[in-house]
């Protein structure tokens, strides 16, 4: 059994479908890259592992972590249980303005240490005390997560005083803190200007040198052949090929892929 | 009639239309929130049983809703409500907080669908509940984005206390007809409007602080 294995997935909106029964696995600490043609699937797929669209049909398991049928009904606490598994990094970055880049950090990392907390402790001073206690500790960790991205210094700016590429960052220690089994990333730097995608892509391969199980759909080719372990490309809501980089981008097997390929090149 | 006693009388009046005021924004405010989420609600009966309340309160004079509020218990149920000088000044406050609940309802529903969708999802993937959310994300958000209309609304409300004499209120039009119109005294009514004036102003300012205040971040 792999570590993430994906069987069947289906998701339709209206008559709509998008995507056509995926099956999909990844090892712990790979690198996978999505690429493909706009309308592909890539981002819809993405989605789902992450709850933002319910699969119609198909099971999503993680090792040691969860399993999700879409046969089944799910309680939402358990829907937000699934979520922590995995991690989701946004092409718009969907930082909190009102929160510095510290708070954004923390702030959702320390509600779920409250409600650990506050089921253990039902009331009283010992309760209080724990979540002060947990404060400090989560602040600690943000700022450690911030200094791996290599924003300690912005740690107390808002989103607004930063530039895209550190913004991103910042979104990425967020995705992180609660230290989920698999990082997703969507289209990470297609927001950005090209100077900036480079730092972002930077902290990406440190993460892969970490050991980090990563899954990136993105249109940055160069990055997909020379940082990502294997290369999947979708097409029309379909695992079309994938494969080493090598295989994918220099002895593409299907025609759709070499057709994707070769528009890609001239843009 | 000198100037030191038209003014300590007005003084009086002003008072009632302070906390008619106070109270009103007090309780129309949150209630605003519920009607909002129930007119948003994914539950179609109450959106549309909400919507058509809401329409039914901004289509309708607000001098005719405190005529409802405080005739209408009587005439249906035969029984007075609202009686005495308190009692017409509760129905005042009725009529005022669901007159004004509707207009804020409008204004947070604005506030709340102009939030972009990332927000919640990045919420949502970060393992929030609903309620914190809203609580910890959106509501900062949606303050920040309304305070402009509703500056509008509460300087609007400000100068609708003074329909409440109407039903015979003592806030301060009422209480200038009771003891100087009609005894042919006609300066005190202008002397009102600085009243007005100065308590505008200071909301103004109010606003402005509030405005400055939340402009450490920009949306």
């Amino acid at each position: 059994m792999a570590f993430l294995e994906v069987k069947n997935l289906k998701k339709s909106f209206g008559e709509t479908k998008v995507l056509h029964g995926i099956d999909f696995s990844m090892e712990r600490g790979e690198a996978v890259a999505l690429i493909g043609a706009s309308g592909g699937g890539k981002t819809t797929f993405l989605r789902c592992l992450n709850f933002l669209e319910m699969a119609d049909e198909g099971t999503i398991t993680i090792d040691g972590g969860f399993s999700f049928d879409a046969e089944r009904e799910y309680k939402s606490s358990q829907i937000r249980e699934m979520c922590l598994q995995m991690g989701l990094v946004f092409q718009s970055f969907n930082l909190f303005p009102q929160y510095t880049a510290l708070q954004n950090v923390y702030i959702p990392l320390h509600l779920r240490s409250k409600e650990r907390i506050k089921a253990k402790y039902p009331f009283g001073k010992q309760r209080r005390q724990k979540i002060a206690e947990a404060l400090e500790k989560d602040k600690a960790r943000a700022l450690e997560l911030l200094s791996d991205v290599g924003l300690s210094a912005k740690a107390n700016n808002y989103p607004c005083q930063l530039s895209g590429g550190q913004q991103q960052r910042v979104a990425i220690a967020r995705a992180l803190a609660e230290n989920p089994a698999v990082l997703c990333f969507d289209e990470p730097t297609s927001a950005l200007d090209p100077e900036l995608t480079d730092e972002v892509l930077r902290v990406i391969r440190e993460l892969k040198d970490k050991g980090c199980t990563l899954l990136i759909v993105t249109h940055e080719m160069d990055f997909a052949e020379h940082a990502c372990d294997r290369v999947v490309f979708f097409a029309d809501g379909r695992i079309e090929e994938q494969g080493t980089p090598e295989e994918v981008f220099h002895n593409p097997k299907s025609p759709k892929t070499a057709a994707f390929l070769r528009r890609s090149h001239e843009d | 009639m000198d100037f030191l006693s038209v003014t300590r009388v007005l003084l009086e009046g002003f008072g009632q239309t302070c906390l008619l005021f106070i109270l009103t924004l007090l309780f129309s405010l949150p209630l605003g929130l519920v009607v909002a989420f129930g007119s948003m609600s994914k539950f179609k009966p109450l959106a549309w049983l909400s919507r058509t309340f809401v329409w039914i309160i901004r289509g309708t004079p607000l001098m005719l809703q405190l005529f409802v509020v405080f005739y209408v218990p009587g005439m249906l149920f035969g029984i007075s409500l609202f009686s005495g000088e308190n009692g017409r000044f509760i129905a005042a406050l009725v009529a005022f907080v669901i007159n004004y609940a509707c207009y804020f309802s409008e204004i947070y529903r604005g506030g709340i669908e102009a939030i972009p969708k990332g927000q919640y999802e990045a919420a949502q993937v970060l393992g929030m509940t609903a309620r914190e959310t809203f609580f910890t994300v959106i509501l900062m958000q949606v303050i920040k984005r309304i305070l402009a209309p509703m500056s509008n609304e509460v300087i609007t409300l400000v100068k609708d206390t003074s329909l409440a004499k109407a039903i015979a209120v003592a806030e301060i039009f009422h209480r200038n007809e009771m003891a100087f119109l009609a005894r042919g005294l006609v300066w005190p009514l202008f002397y009102i409007g600085a009243f007005f004036l100065l308590f505008v102003g200071v909301l103004t300012l109010l606003f402005g602080y509030l405005e400055k205040k939340l402009s450490y971040y920009k949306i």
